[in-house]
C-alpha cells in the first residue's frame, strides 16, 4: 500500500513539475524577442553560429516530448537525428518504438521495424512541405534561407542564445507558429516547436555534433534506403 | 418549255422559297461537329445515347490554366477569374471548380460522419483481418510520433483510429501532380505558380450564338486581367473553342471560295458572252438550286452541316453546266429559235442531269447522316437548276446573240484542240491508258487511312495550346473510357467496384500498368452493399473494444472520447450514402459527370481512363463482368468511318456500273466509250494521290462520285453533240470545267483537311476528265468526214 502511495504521489508530484516547468515555444515573444532581425541588423552571435552550421552537417541523439492538446499526457521518444545537406534530415527513432524518417526536400521517407517503406510525396501534401522547408531552413545555416521562410528574431546571453523563427509563408504559418532554437556556443541543445492547433514539440539534443563535408560520405548508408 | 411551264415552275419555287424561309428563320442550325456526321449505332441506341451524354460532357468541360511568376498575382488573378465565371450565364454556376478550401470543407462535411461506412481500401483491409485494429493502433502509434502528426490530431476525439485521414489521402491521389494551395489547385513550374480552373459551360459548344459569346467574354476577360497584372499567363482549353475556330475556318473558306469562284464565272462569261445578261441568268439556277436544297435539308434533318454546305455549294457548281451549254450554243448560232435550240438540248442535258443525280442519290441510303445530306442536297440542287435552265432560259434569250459571228477565243481554242484529237486520236488513247498503265503503281501506294483526326483538322496553336495546359495539369489527352450499365444505381456501382477491384489485382505488382483510371465514382460513391459491408467491418472493432480502450488510454486519449467513439460505431446514426444525395451534395461538385443517369438507360456510370497501354489485357478483364463496355472514341469512329468507306466504295463502284449500264441501254457498245473518261480520269487521280502520298479516306470517295457525275456529263453532252456542234459543245463543257476547277482549286487550298482532300481529288479528276471527254465523240463511230471541225 505504501508502494502504491509512493508511486501516485511521485506521479503526480512529476506530473505537477512537468506542467509547471513546460512554457509553449511562443509564449512571452515579445518580452524574449523584442524586435524581428533584418539584412542590417544580424548580430554577430547569429552570424557566428550560422557560419559555423553552414555546409554542416548535424547529428546529436535527441529526447522529444510532444504536447497533444486531446491527449492528457505528453508523448515521449529518443533517437538519433542526422542532418547531411546533400542527402537530406534522417530521424531514427528508437524509443517507444523503432522507426527511421528521411526528409528531402521533395518527399518524406518511412521505413518501419518491419520493413515497411512508406513515401509521402511533399508535392500532394503542401502542408507537410511546409514542415520540411521549416525543418531544412532551420538546419541549412544559411541567413537567405532563413529569412526566406521566416521571421527571424535572436537573443543570446553569455554563451546561450536563442534563435526565434515565425513562418512568413502562408501555407507554413497555417499550421505552425513558432520555432524556437536555443544552443550554447555552436551547440544547438533544443529545438521546440509551436502548432497553431495548440500542440507542441520539443525536442531536447544530447552529443551534438557538427558534421563536416569529409564525414559526409560515411553517412551516406543511413540514407541509401531511401534512394 | 411554254410560258405555262414556266408560271408553274415558278409556282413551285415560290413555294419552295416560302419553305426555305420558313425552315432558315425558325431551323436554322448550323452543325460544325464532324463527329455529328456519323451515324446513329444501330446496334445499340441506349449505348450510342449514353456514348453522346459522355461526348456532351466532355465536350462542355473547359480547363483554364492561370499562371504567374508571383503566387499571389496568380492566385488572386484565378480568384477573380473564378468568380466572373460563376457569375457568368455562359458556365454551369455549381461547375465552376477553382475554390478546393470551400470543396474539401464540403467533402469534410459529407464524408466525416460516414467514416464508419466508406472505408480506405487499406483500412478494409486491415479490418478485415484477424489482427487488423492491432496493426491500426500501431499505425496511429506511427502517425503520432512523426513531425507532421498535427495533421491527425485534430481528428483523435472522434476518429482515433483515423479513417477518415485514410480516405482523404486516397482523394488527394486523384489531383495527381497538382496540389491544394491556400484552397486553390496549384502547380509550380519554371518559377512560375499555375493554378487551374474547371468548369462545364452550359450551351451547345457547337452552337454559333454561344460559341461567339464564350470567345468574345473569354477575349474580355483575359485582356482586363493582363492589364490588372502583366505578364499574366492566361489559356484556356475547350471544345466550344476548338468548334469557333473549325466554324470561322469553315466560314472563311466558304466565303473565299464563293468569292472566288464567282469572280471565276463572272470573268469567263464577261470575256466568252461578251454581256451582262449571262451572269445574271447564270445566277438564277444557282440560286434556285442552292435555296431549294437548304430548304429541303433543313426540312428532312432539322439542321445541317456545314461541311454539307461546303461540299453542296461547289457541287451547285454542277448547276452551271446546263446553263453554259445554252448560253454556248447561243453565243455561236447564226441562226436562233430559243425554244428549238432548248428542245434539242433536252435530251443530253437531261441524261447528264439523270446520271449525275444516280451517282448522288445512292448515297441516300447509307445510314451515313453526312452522306445523306449530301446526296440530297446534290440531288435537289442539280434537279432544280436543271429545271430552271430548261424550263426559264429560252425566255431570257430570245434572240440572236449580237457578236454570234464573232467567235470567242475559248471557241476557237475548243476547235484546235478537237483538231488535234482527230489527227492524234490513236495516240492520245494510246498515251491516256498507257499513262494510266504508268500510274498503276501510284493506286498501290494509296495510303487507306480512316481515322476521324483526318476529318477534324484542328488549329495548330490551339492544340499546342491544350497539349500545354495537358501538360502543366498532369492531364494526359485520353478518348479512352468504360461505361457501366445496369438496371439499377445500386447493381451498376457493384459492377463497377467489382470490375476495378479486380483489374487492380489483376495489373498489382507490374511495373507499368495496362490501364490507369480517372476518377473512380465508387471511391466518392460506394454501392449500399459495400458501405454495409464496410460499416460491419468498422463495429468488429467492438469485439476488441476493452483491448482497444487500453491502447488508447496508454495514448493519453480520454476515457469517455474513447466510449464515445465506440458507441458512435455501435449506433451509427448517420444514413448510408445513396446516388441522389450525392448528386445533390456540393461534395460532388467536379464529379457528377460520373454518373451518367438513371431512368430510360438503367443506370450507367461513366470511368474515364487516363491511360491505356494494353486494351486486350483491359478487355479480357471486363468480359468477365456484364455491362461494363470499353470505349476508346478515336478507335471506335476510324472503325466506323472504315465500314462507311467501304460501303461508300462499293456505292461508288455501284455508281459507276449504273451509269455505265444506262450508257450501254442507249449506246449500245458505244457506252463503253462514254465511261472511259471519267473512269480513266479517276483511275489517274487516286494513282496521282498515291504518289502525293496523300491518306485516302472517305471524303476521297465523295470527290469520285463528283468525278463520275461531272465526267459522265461531258461525254453524254458530247455524244449528243450533232458533229457540227461538237466545239460548240466543248465550249460549254471548257467554261463549266474550268468554274469548276476553279472552285475545287481554291478548295484544296482549305484549312480543313475534308475540304482541302475533296478540293485536291476533285480538281485532279475534273481536269483529267475534260482532257479525256473529246474520247467519246471520236471513240463512237471514229472521225467521218463530214464531220471535220471547221
Amino acid at each position: 500500500m505504501r508502494f502504491v502511495m509512493f508511486v501516485f504521489f511521485s506521479l503526480a508530484i512529476a506530473a505537477v513539475v512537468f506542467a509547471a516547468d513546460f512554457v509553449p515555444p511562443c509564449a512571452n515573444w515579445a518580452e524574449r524577442f523584442p524586435t524581428s532581425l533584418t539584412d542590417d541588423s544580424i548580430p554577430p552571435g547569429l552570424y557566428r553560429l550560422l557560419r559555423a552550421h553552414q555546409k554542416q552537417g548535424f547529428t546529436a541523439a535527441f529526447v522529444e516530448e510532444k504536447r497533444v492538446t486531446l491527449l492528457k499526457r505528453p508523448l515521449r521518444s529518443a533517437g538519433q537525428l542526422i542532418f547531411i545537406p546533400p542527402y537530406g534530415l534522417s530521424r531514427q527513432l528508437k524509443t517507444p518504438f523503432k522507426q527511421e524518417l528521411i526528409v528531402t526536400p521533395t518527399a518524406l521517407h518511412l521505413r518501419s521495424e518491419a520493413g515497411g517503406h512508406q513515401i509521402l510525396v511533399l508535392d500532394q501534401l503542401p502542408v507537410a512541405k511546409a514542415f520540411v522547408d521549416a525543418f531544412l531552413a532551420t538546419f541549412s545555416g544559411s541567413w537567405v534561407t532563413l529569412k526566406t521562410h521566416f521571421e527571424v528574431f535572436f537573443m543570446s546571453n553569455l554563451e546561450h542564445w536563442e534563435l526565434g523563427l515565425k513562418p512568413i509563408q502562408p501555407l507554413m504559418a497555417k499550421q505552425i507558429a513558432c520555432l524556437v532554437l536555443e544552443g550554447q556556443n555552436e551547440q544547438l541543445m533544443q529545438l521546440a516547436i509551436q502548432e497553431t492547433n495548440g500542440d507542441s514539440t520539443v525536442d531536447r539534443f544530447y552529443h551534438s555534433q557538427l558534421l563536416p563535408e569529409s564525414t559526409w560520405l560515411a553517412y551516406q548508408p543511413q540514407f541509401e534506403w531511401s534512394q | 418549255m411554254g410560258w405555262k411551264s414556266a408560271i408553274v415552275w415558278l409556282g413551285v419555287l415560290v413555294v419552295f422559297g416560302y419553305l426555305g424561309w420558313v425552315q432558315v428563320t425558325e431551323n436554322w442550325h448550323l452543325q460544325t461537329d464532324i463527329l455529328a456526321l456519323l451515324p446513329e449505332d444501330e446496334q445499340d441506341l441506349a449505348m450510342q445515347s449514353l456514348r453522346r451524354i459522355v461526348s456532351g460532357t466532355l465536350g462542355r468541360t473547359v480547363l483554364v490554366l492561370i499562371g504567374h511568376e508571383n503566387v499571389a498575382v496568380a492566385q488572386a488573378a484565378t480568384r477573380k477569374l473564378g468568380t466572373w465565371m460563376a457569375e457568368n450565364s455562359l458556365f454551369e454556376r455549381e461547375s465552376v471548380l477553382w475554390d478546393y478550401g470551400q470543396h474539401q470543407q464540403a467533402f469534410f462535411d459529407l464524408y466525416f460522419p460516414l467514416r464508419y461506412h466508406i472505408l480506405s481500401p487499406d483500412v478494409r483491409q486491415q479490418l478485415q483481418s484477424a489482427n487488423g485494429y492491432d496493426v491500426l493502433l500501431q499505425q496511429l502509434q506511427q502517425n503520432l510520433y512523426q513531425p507532421t502528426s498535427s495533421f491527425i490530431t485534430p481528428f483523435l476525439a472522434m476518429d482515433p483510429l483515423l479513417f477518415f485521414p485514410a480516405l482523404a489521402q486516397v482523394w488527394g491521389q486523384r489531383t495527381g501532380s497538382l496540389r491544394i494551395q491556400n484552397g486553390l489547385l496549384t502547380r509550380q513550374h519554371n518559377g512560375r505558380s499555375y493554378h487551374v480552373i474547371t468548369a462545364q459551360i452550359g450551351f451547345n459548344p457547337f452552337d454559333a450564338p454561344g460559341q461567339r459569346q464564350f470567345v468574345q467574354q473569354w477575349h474580355d476577360w483575359v485582356v482586363t486581367l493582363q492589364q490588372l497584372w502583366p505578364n499574366l499567363e492566361v489559356r484556356q482549353t475547350s471544345a466550344a473553342q476548338f468548334a469557333a475556330a473549325s466554324r470561322e475556318s469553315i466560314q472563311r473558306d466558304m466565303v473565299v471560295i464563293g468569292i472566288g469562284s464567282m469572280l471565276g464565272v463572272i470573268v469567263l462569261i464577261l470575256s466568252t458572252f461578251r454581256s451582262l445578261r449571262y451572269l445574271l441568268l447564270a445566277l438564277i439556277p444557282i440560286v434556285t438550286g442552292l435555296g431549294a436544297a437548304l430548304s429541303l435539308c433543313l426540312w428532312l434533318f432539322g439542321e445541317l452541316h456545314a461541311l454539307t454546305l461546303a461540299f453542296g455549294a461547289s457541287l451547285i457548281g454542277i448547276c452551271i453546266d446546263y446553263s453554259f451549254h445554252y448560253f454556248a450554243h447561243h453565243r455561236v448560232a447564226p441562226v436562233w429559235d430559243a425554244r428549238t435550240v432548248m428542245r434539242q438540248l433536252c435530251p443530253a442535258l437531261s441524261l447528264g442531269m439523270f446520271t449525275t443525280v444516280v451517282s448522288y442519290i445512292g448515297l441516300a441510303f447509307t445510314p451515313l447522316v453526312g452522306l445523306q445530306q449530301i446526296a440530297v442536297f446534290a440531288a435537289c440542287g442539280i434537279l432544280v437548276s436543271f429545271a430552271t435552265v430548261v424550263l426559264w432560259f429560252p425566255f431570257g434569250l430570245p434572240h440572236l446573240h449580237l457578236y454570234s459571228g464573232q467567235h470567242p477565243l475559248l471557241y476557237r481554242g475548243a476547235r484546235s484542240v478537237l483538231v488535234v484529237w482527230q489527227r492524234f486520236r490513236n495516240l492520245i488513247v494510246a498515251i491516256s491508258i498507257l499513262a494510266v498503265i504508268l500510274c498503276l503503281p501510284g493506286l498501290w501506294r494509296l495510303n487507306v487511312n480512316d481515322s476521324p483526326r483526318l476529318l477534324n483538322d484542328l488549329p495548330p496553336d490551339l492544340v499546342s495550346q491544350d497539349q500545354l495546359i495537358r501538360q502543366r495539369i498532369g492531364l494526359p489527352s485520353s478518348e479512352s473510357y468504360l461505361i457501366v450499365r445496369s438496371e439499377s444505381a445500386e447493381t451498376a456501382l457493384r459492377t463497377l467496384e467489382s470490375a476495378y477491384a479486380e483489374i487492380q489485382a489483376t495489373q498489382a505488382g507490374i511495373k507499368i500498368p495496362w490501364v490507369v483510371f480517372g476518377p473512380v465514382l465508387t471511391t466518392f460513391l460506394p454501392s449500399i452493399e459495400q458501405q454495409q459491408r464496410d460499416l460491419v467491418a468498422t463495429q468488429t472493432l467492438l469485439q476488441h473494444g476493452p483491448a482497444l480502450t487500453d491502447a488508447l488510454t496508454q495514448f493519453g486519449l480520454e476515457a469517455d472520447m474513447i466510449q464515445g467513439w465506440l458507441s458512435a460505431i455501435e449506433n451509427p446514426t448517420t444514413e448510408f450514402l445513396e446516388p441522389d444525395v450525392w448528386r445533390e451534395h456540393p461534395a460532388s461538385a467536379g464529379l457528377r459527370h460520373l454518373w451518367l443517369g438513371e431512368a430510360d438507360l438503367g443506370a450507367a456510370i461513366l470511368v474515364p481512363l487516363l491511360r491505356v497501354t494494353d486494351p486486350s489485357a483491359l478487355q479480357a478483364v471486363l468480359d468477365r463482368f456484364d455491362g461494363l463496355h470499353y470505349v476508346n472514341a478515336v478507335e471506335e469512329l476510324t472503325r466506323v468511318l472504315r465500314r462507311y468507306r467501304r460501303q461508300a466504295t462499293w456505292l461508288a463502284i455501284g455508281a459507276y456500273g449504273l451509269i455505265f449500264s444506262i450508257l450501254l441501254w442507249r449506246y449500245g457498245k458505244n457506252g463503253f466509250s462514254l465511261i472511259l473518261p471519267p473512269l480513266l480520269a479517276a483511275l489517274l487521280t487516286l494513282s496521282v494521290l498515291g504518289f502525293l502520298g496523300q491518306p485516302f479516306h472517305l471524303v476521297h470517295v465523295l470527290a469520285l462520285l463528283l468525278i463520275l457525275g461531272m465526267g459522265v456529263d461531258y461525254t453524254i453532252f458530247i455524244a449528243e453533240s450533232p458533229p457540227n456542234d461538237c466545239p460548240t459543245t466543248l465550249l460549254a463543257l471548257t467554261l463549266s470545267a474550268l468554274t469548276t476547277v476553279f472552285s475545287f482549286g481554291l478548295l484544296s487550298l482549305s484549312q480543313q483537311a475534308v475540304l482541302q482532300a475533296i478540293g485536291l481529288t476533285t480538281l485532279i479528276g475534273i481536269a483529267l476528265t475534260l482532257v479525256l471527254a473529246p474520247m467519246a465523240y471520236y471513240c463512237r463511230d471514229g472521225p467521218k468526214k463530214s464531220d471535220h471541225v471547221g
